[in-house]
């Protein structure tokens, strides 16, 4: 086997596990409300929404090569390597950007901060080519309209019309019986969370069908005429689908309670309000030429549906935090990019491929283990949530200060 | 820089207009469909009134909610038109 073809095997199975933490990272978009709601029981919500991202997955038989080349130019007007870019070097980039993303999105998941993966990805990428190539290997303009701009619109949009759709509803549904307000809306939030996992099948499954893509291009086996003209190879479908679906089944709890019990207290007409706005939003955007990061429609929806609804409160500080989380997710998966390509690049060859995906793992290793001892699981999803700490860790009721008996 | 700022307010005009129209039209309907359900079917109030089941807000109520699942089904095929292409060779739209 080649060193290339080495490089190029670790590279697609980091590519598949940075498809798996997208997956469980971004459960929340679509479930968290569902899920605090009872509307769905954790485990059944986390299923349904798997089968419906591994349907999503599917579904997109657009060719997505375009994730990467709207923030790196690597690639000439042929499709082929610009001058100068060799496979490896080009396979490294992508390799280092995918561990930048992957451990940004482990972190914040450690966090429970529900941040974009789509940017977690862009950053690492960024930050790899910037490493790779320097400031002419990434395309500014890209990076300005396809990512920045609307990071920036998306919260405010979402947030918006979930307000407007939450004060709607309940304006309507006033004089209505609380048991038939809550029966009814659970169904209408069962549904609208569906579209919103189908959604996001569509669309982020995509994002790592298009970064292999383009790693099989820069290795040479495959080219943007052969896509153009027979699609994506069906082995890249499988895999990048079925990651998906496997990792939001193991649904990223810690995300799901900041989302579903964190950022407001949410009652099943909210739920569907910022369910249906999401997937209003993230199904049309991209057909109307502006695709949104799943994750801060998402967001801005839930918090929309707390600030539409007469005497609801949204937890600024949970928001604010969250808010943090976004504009540090470019520079910090930049860097996490960068550095892994140095590391990479300094040993070189196989030897460097095996060297950051080693790193990679134990740095996970590492993240998991974290995670573990303050799980965050089915059980304790719902958990009422600590005003004091704002933590995504429920409190220990045994660890907290008994009140001395006089 | 070569930013094309009219694309880009042209695009943001269109998504709020979508998303107003499907994200919070939609459960507008529906919501009125939730009130129509609970007027129809009658039964005690909050209040402690009974009254009897409307069997016409009732049946509107139904067909409210027939319109916005006939809406989120059309707009599923919508957007999976390519798709459904790609596999099944039919041409929706």
């Amino acid at each position: 086997m080649s060193a290339e073809l080495f490089i190029l095997i670790l590279l697609i199975v980091t590519a598949v596990g940075f498809d798996f933490t997208n997956g469980f990272h971004d459960t929340g978009n679509a479930m968290a409300t569902s899920i605090a709601t009872g509307a769905l029981k954790p485990k059944v919500a986390v299923a349904l929404s798997a089968v419906l991202n591994l349907i999503g997955g599917f579904l997109s038989v657009e060719v997505a090569v375009t994730v990467t080349t709207s923030v790196l130019k690597i690639q000439n007007k042929s499709g082929s390597l610009i001058d100068g870019l060799d496979a490896e070097k080009a396979m490294f980039i992508i390799f280092a950007g995918l561990i930048g993303g992957i451990l940004w999105n482990l972190l914040t998941w450690l966090f429970g901060l529900p941040s974009s993966s789509s940017h977690a990805l862009f950053g690492g990428l960024i930050g790899a080519g910037l490493a790779a190539i320097g400031s002419s290997g990434i395309n500014w303009d890209g990076l300005v309209v396809k990512v920045i701009i609307p990071a920036l619109l998306s919260p405010i949009i979402a947030g918006g019309v979930a307000a407007v759709g939450t004060f709607l509803v309940y304006a309507v549904t006033k004089n209505v019986r609380k048991k038939k307000k809550d029966h009814g809306f659970r169904w209408g939030q069962v549904a609208t969370a569906s579209l919103v996992s189908l959604a996001h099948g569509t669309g982020d499954a995509q994002k790592t069908m298009g970064v292999i893509a383009l790693a099989l291009i820069a290795h040479g086996t495959l080219s943007d005429a052969e896509i153009e003209q027979n699609g994506l190879p069906v082995w890249i479908i499988v895999l990048c689908a079925g990651a998906i679906a496997l990792g939001t089944y193991i649904g990223g709890w810690r995300v799901i309670r900041t989302l579903g019990k964190g950022l407001v207290e949410i009652e099943a007409p909210q739920g569907m309000a910022a369910e249906a706005s999401s997937a209003a939003i993230i199904l049309t955007s991209s057909n109307l030429g502006m695709a949104l990061s799943t994750t801060h429609v998402a967001t801005g929806s839930i918090m929309g549906s707390g600030v539409g609804k007469p005497g609801a409160k949204v937890r600024w500080a949970v928001a604010g935090r969250m808010a943090a989380g976004w504009v540090i997710t470019l520079p910090c998966a930049a860097i996490g990019g960068a550095v892994t390509y140095f590391i990479g690049h300094l040993v070189g060859g196989a030897a460097g491929a095996v060297v950051i995906f080693l790193l990679l793992v134990a740095l996970a290793g590492y993240i998991y283990h974290r995670a573990q001892q303050q799980k965050v699981n089915a059980d304790n999803v719902n958990a009422e949530w600590d005003e004091d700490s704002n933590s995504v860790v429920p409190a220990d009721k045994s660890t907290k200060p008994k009140v001395p008996v006089a | 820089m070569d930013i094309d700022w009219a694309t880009i307010a042209d695009g943001t005009g269109k998504v709020i207009v979508a998303g107003l129209l499907f994200g919070a039209g939609l459960p507008l309907l529906f919501s009125l469909g939730i009130r129509l359900w609970d007027i129809g079917s009658g039964g005690e109030h909050a209040d402690g009134t009974v009254t009897a089941g409307k069997p016409a807000a009732l049946y509107a109520a139904y067909a409210v909610f027939a319109v916005v699942a006939a809406a989120i089904v059309i707009g599923v095929l919508y957007i999976t038109q390519k798709s459904i292409d790609h596999y099944l060779g039919i041409q929706l739209f």
